[in-house]
């Protein structure tokens, strides 16, 4: 009996070759040592309830080892994608950090509406909005290097860049060569940006923690639609309306259930569809303007889906980059 | 599996892979977790076992107590005479 017992035991080892790897190394050698365990318990009461055992295995694997395959498939390739670092920001730090977004998207939206907005009636009163704008950003900035770049201060470094570049096109453009610089400008604060960031070591968490997560760089890339989304055609929405306020509010809370949720896969959805909602309803009055025609339609429907493709593409494009630099590290690792 | 055998009198015989299968869906479900277990009596390496997370245990009383009140409302109605 136990010499039969030893074969079925190293045919079983056998079959558990048919799972795939990583199920197999979780668990194998358990999956060996219950059945070994249960087919010597079984051959203690009789042959005919040891082979009745062995039956009971035979039949379920074949159906156990598609799902196994179909589930650990579906597994690997959320937890590539959509890696789980479960770092459910909390309720203070995420009401915080949305602050200077707060200024740059709903109460920007309320202020373009009064008069004394414009910046050649009052242009002091301009620059102490962007000087606050910029104050709020680079504290969120520090905080967030101070605490080695949670997320919730991912916009904060693509916000700063961001200025930066606006406040070296502004000196620039006030030079005597007048032309425009903003893409190359762009570029240049950019790829200063990342060298400085890369090389500071206080700032270094900030690159080290996208290669572990690259959803991270996707809220932080979500918060530049802000700055679409709160600029307002004042010819569309003559007077301050909840239509004009609804696309940055939309925002904000996509910013904030974002920040809340543990699941990474969720995450990214609410970012995606914040941003799907918030570019259809910005859209919205112009669609209503130009609803005479079919011909006006298509157009409008046309652009408002481009808006929303380079959008979304925008929020996806760190993961699928994350994707392809994790899979060709593992090839490389495998070879 | 023994435990499934007594509880279901006989009824329910679990298979390895059956009994992985629902355990490595659980884990993904944060229902249950893993704890590491001393040494195997021959003391060749710890043995694992696995117990239900605080998750596993909320979800576990609210369905106990889903189905106690479907049993009641069955006793209830039978006494009336309903069925």
């Amino acid at each position: 009996m136990s010499t039969l017992i030893l074969i079925l035991s190293r045919l079983y080892r056998g079959l558990l070759r048919l799972y795939p790897r990583g199920y197999r190394a979780e668990f194998g050698d358990e999956l060996q040592e219950v059945f070994d365990q249960a087919l010597q318990e079984s051959s203690v009461v009789s042959s005919q309830k040891a082979f009745s055992r062995v039956l009971r295995e035979l039949l379920d694997l074949p159906g156990v080892l598609i799902r196994t395959h179909f589930n650990w498939r579906q597994t690997d390739m959320d937890s590539q994608i959509f890696p789980q670092t479960s770092d459910q920001t909390p309720w203070p730090a995420a009401i915080l950090s949305l602050i200077p977004y707060i200024i740059l998207g709903p109460l920007a939206t309320v202020m373009s509406y009064h008069p004394w907005w414009e910046p050649r009636q009052l242009p002091w009163l301009n620059t102490l909005y962007i000087g606050l704008i910029f104050l709020a950003v680079s504290l969120s900035f520090i905080f967030g290097a101070v605490q080695k770049f949670p997320r919730w201060s991912y916009p904060s470094a693509i916000y700063l860049i961001l200025m930066l570049t606006f406040i070296v096109t502004y000196l620039v453009n006030g030079t005597p060569w007048d032309i425009n610089h903003e893409g190359g400008i762009l570029l240049l604060v950019m790829g200063l940006s990342f060298l400085v960031i890369w090389w500071l070591p206080p700032t270094r968490p900030f690159i080290t923690n996208l290669r572990l997560d690259w959803t991270l760089l996707s809220y932080g890339l979500y918060a530049c639609t802000l700055l679409l989304v709160s600029s307002q055609d004042h010819d569309e929405i003559p007077y301050l309306n909840l239509l004009a306020l609804l696309p940055s509010i939309i925002w904000l809370l996509g910013a904030l259930v974002h920040l809340r949720l543990s699941s990474a896969k969720q995450r990214v959805w609410v970012l995606l569809l914040s941003v799907l909602l918030g570019v259809s309803i910005w859209w919205s009055p112009v669609f209503d303007g130009m609803s005479g025609s079919l011909a006006g339609i298509f157009v409008v429907l046309g652009i408002m889906i481009s808006f929303c493709v380079v959008l979304g593409g925008l929020v996806i494009a760190p993961i699928l980059i994350g994707v392809i630099t994790f899979n060709r590290l593992s090839k490389r690792t495998r070879a | 599996m023994k435990d499934v055998d007594i509880l279901s009198r006989g009824e329910t015989s679990l298979s390895t892979s059956t009994l992985y299968e629902a355990l490595s869906r659980l884990l993904n479900q944060g229902l249950i977790e893993r704890v590491e277990g001393g040494e195997k009596p021959d003391g060749n390496r710890a043995r694992k076992a696995y117990r239900l997370s605080r998750l596993g245990r909320q979800v576990l009383e609210a369905e106990t107590t889903r189905l106690q009140h479907r049993v009641e409302q069955a006793h209830l109605r039978l006494a009336e005479g309903e069925i």
